[in-house]
């Protein structure tokens, strides 16, 4: 993956040969060898393990995240307008991905996976068959 | 000394669960928690708590303020030098706040803050060897929620009653925001900010958020009822 | 030489102890330990003077105020045990350039101040929220003149005393922290007196944990 990512950030040779690339070319070729040295220089050194280690301890010093804070700045019955259409902008969000969650109902979605589970049983087809659809808003 | 989430713990305890958490999976370990060699040791007096996924803090009690990246406060601020201002939030060196953090400002179109004005801003860089950086914009260049706070009133209390008022399931919040108009900001340096259409509203709201320290749920509720039938009675 | 130890046979002077005694300061308690009192003031992080901040640690200044009000060469003593003993438990490395103040004010003493004090610190230290290392308690033992040991002595069998130790342990693994003594006592008689200390000090460990139990309890 890393090869093919590599190759296609690199310029065609022939562009390279051009007499104005040279510059590039000679660039090029120093950062090369400057990588290839590097890993060779260490590489007994440098483990697997060395280059895959992440700490699993990451530390937070706030307890926003810890204890889910809200926002500090409020206002309410109309103080300061414009605090409260933010306000009002990050809840009903929430509602609406409640609706969402309604528009099929459980009974219903219990019902039609029934119906389709059975057919799936009847034939091994079950592709051919339309699931009902769901409904619309 | 061993402890498990839920224990009052000091500072020296450590907890072998977050440990044994720490060998296959990602663990936050939030303030009062100290990773060492051998063990997570608390590092502060409190009640140890954990939330999922896999994030353990301390809940202790503080009143100084320690800057904490993200987290918005309310500062004063108390000089202006050269392209920044200076503000005191509460922690041992005032922050920085750049003037062209603040939404729409430019080099020329300087924004219109003085000394002594009450800011609500973000914290953006909160390294223990670096003067903490303010901001008054959000990652978009909007102002959000922040900015300069005008008129109102500001007092100082503990850490832990902003986290308290501004936890998801107090009834702090919920049983007063119906009663009269009012408008805060709180942050999480202990400072909070009130402004209500009347003296004697402020001072009712004050004094709701300043009594709601060492009471339960339920009594904040009765608390909240009792104020606001008293500003009613007065008021009518 | 090893003691064997109960630690039911002992008996510290009754403790008690008030967080938040100061409504001011980042922290403070007050504490007596029988008749002594003692309460301390914890103040920082704090902005000091450019030549007294270190880039690696805070700088921890320690203040002991006698009840008369006149310093003395004894409090300066005091002070700096008290100041090396902090020092060794607060994590001032998470607090570099600034400073921690603490200061102690002597309201009653009847024998055993400077545990009592060391103890109120490391209470008022608890409360102020800095990050520390482990707490620490302090225990007072004296040796009479038949060369027993009494455990936080009173004030008149410690001046009849021959020799008067005290030690300071940490809780982690209840290492010796600071140690100091007055008057001549024998080898034997200090290794007792270190184990019996080192016993006792659960007591005051128990101590501290109702103490934060009950206040975290309220918040």
């Amino acid at each position: 993956m890393a090869g093919l990512s590599r190759k296609k950030l690199q310029l065609p040779k022939s562009v390279l040969e051009m007499k104005f690339m040279k510059r590039t070319k000679e660039r090029i070729e120093k950062e090369l060898e400057n990588i290839h040295g590097h890993e060779g220089l260490y590489s007994n050194i440098i483990t697997n393990e060395m280059r895959t280690a992440t700490g699993n301890y990451i530390p937070e010093a706030s307890f926003i995240y810890c204890e889910n804070l809200i926002d500090g700045r409020l206002s309410f019955k109309g103080m300061n307008p414009e605090i409260e259409r933010l306000m009002d902008l990050e809840t009903p969000k929430e509602e609406e991905s409640g609706e969402m969650q309604k528009d099929v109902s459980d009974e219903v979605l219990v019902k039609n996976m029934n119906k389709f589970k059975t057919r799936k049983r009847q034939s091994l087809t079950p592709s051919k068959y339309n699931v009902p659809s769901k409904k619309k808003k | 000394m061993k402890a498990s989430v839920g224990d009052v713990v000091l500072p020296g305890d450590y907890c072998e669960e977050i440990s044994a958490v720490g060998e296959k999976a990602k663990v936050i370990i939030g303030p009062g928690l100290q990773k060492e060699i051998d063990h997570v040791y608390v590092t502060k007096a409190g009640i140890l708590k954990k939330r999922n996924p896999n994030t353990y803090w301390v809940d202790n009690y503080q009143k100084r303020y320690i800057p904490a990246r993200g987290e918005n406060v309310i500062g004063v601020v108390v000089q202006k030098a050269g392209d920044i201002f200076r503000v005191d939030v509460g922690s041992s060196t005032t922050a920085a706040l750049s003037y062209l953090s603040f939404e729409g400002a430019t080099k020329k179109n300087k924004p219109d803050v003085q000394i002594g004005d009450v800011v609500y801003a973000k914290m953006l860089v909160a390294s223990k060897d670096m003067e903490p950086e303010l901001v008054c914009v959000d990652s978009h260049g909007k102002k959000g929620r922040m900015g300069v706070l005008s008129d109102g009133f500001v007092f100082k209390c503990s850490l832990n009653l902003i986290r308290k008022i501004l936890n998801p399931h107090c009834p702090l919040l919920e049983s007063l925001k119906n009663e009269w108009p009012f408008e805060l900001a709180a942050g999480m340096n202990g400072r909070i900010w009130i402004k209500a259409n009347t003296m004697r509203e402020t001072i009712a709201l004050g004094n709701a958020i300043l009594g709601a320290e060492y009471l339960s749920d339920e009594e904040i509720k009765s608390m909240c009822t009792n104020i606001a039938t008293i500003l009613a009675g007065h008021v009518s | 030489m090893g003691v064997e130890i109960d630690t039911k046979e002992f008996k510290l002077k009754p403790m008690k102890c008030e967080f938040n005694f100061l409504s001011k300061s980042d922290g403070s308690a007050i504490l007596s330990q029988g008749e002594t009192v003692t309460l301390v003031s914890v103040n920082g992080p704090l902005d000091i003077k450019m030549q007294s901040q270190s880039i690696e640690k805070s700088t921890l200044e320690v203040l002991f105020c006698t009840k008369g009000g006149k310093p003395s060469v004894a409090d300066r003593y005091k002070e700096s045990i008290i100041r090396q003993t902090c020092e060794t438990a607060i994590l001032g490395s998470l607090y570099p350039r600034s400073g921690i103040t603490v200061t102690i004010q002597e309201l009653e003493d009847y024998g055993g101040l400077l545990s009592c004090a060391l103890n109120c610190t490391c209470l008022a230290l608890l409360n102020s929220g800095l990050a520390m290392r482990f707490v620490f308690a302090a225990i007072s033992c004296a040796v009479d003149e038949s060369g027993n040991i009494v455990l936080e002595p009173t004030q008149e069998q410690a001046t009849s005393a021959r020799a008067l130790l005290n030690f300071v342990f940490e809780s982690r693994n209840k290492d010796l922290l600071t140690g100091f003594s007055e008057g001549s006592y024998s080898e034997s008689a200090y290794e007792e007196a270190l184990e019996r200390c080192r016993a006792a000090s659960d007591l005051v460990f128990t101590f501290y944990r109702d103490i934060i139990s009950k206040y975290s309890n309220v918040i």
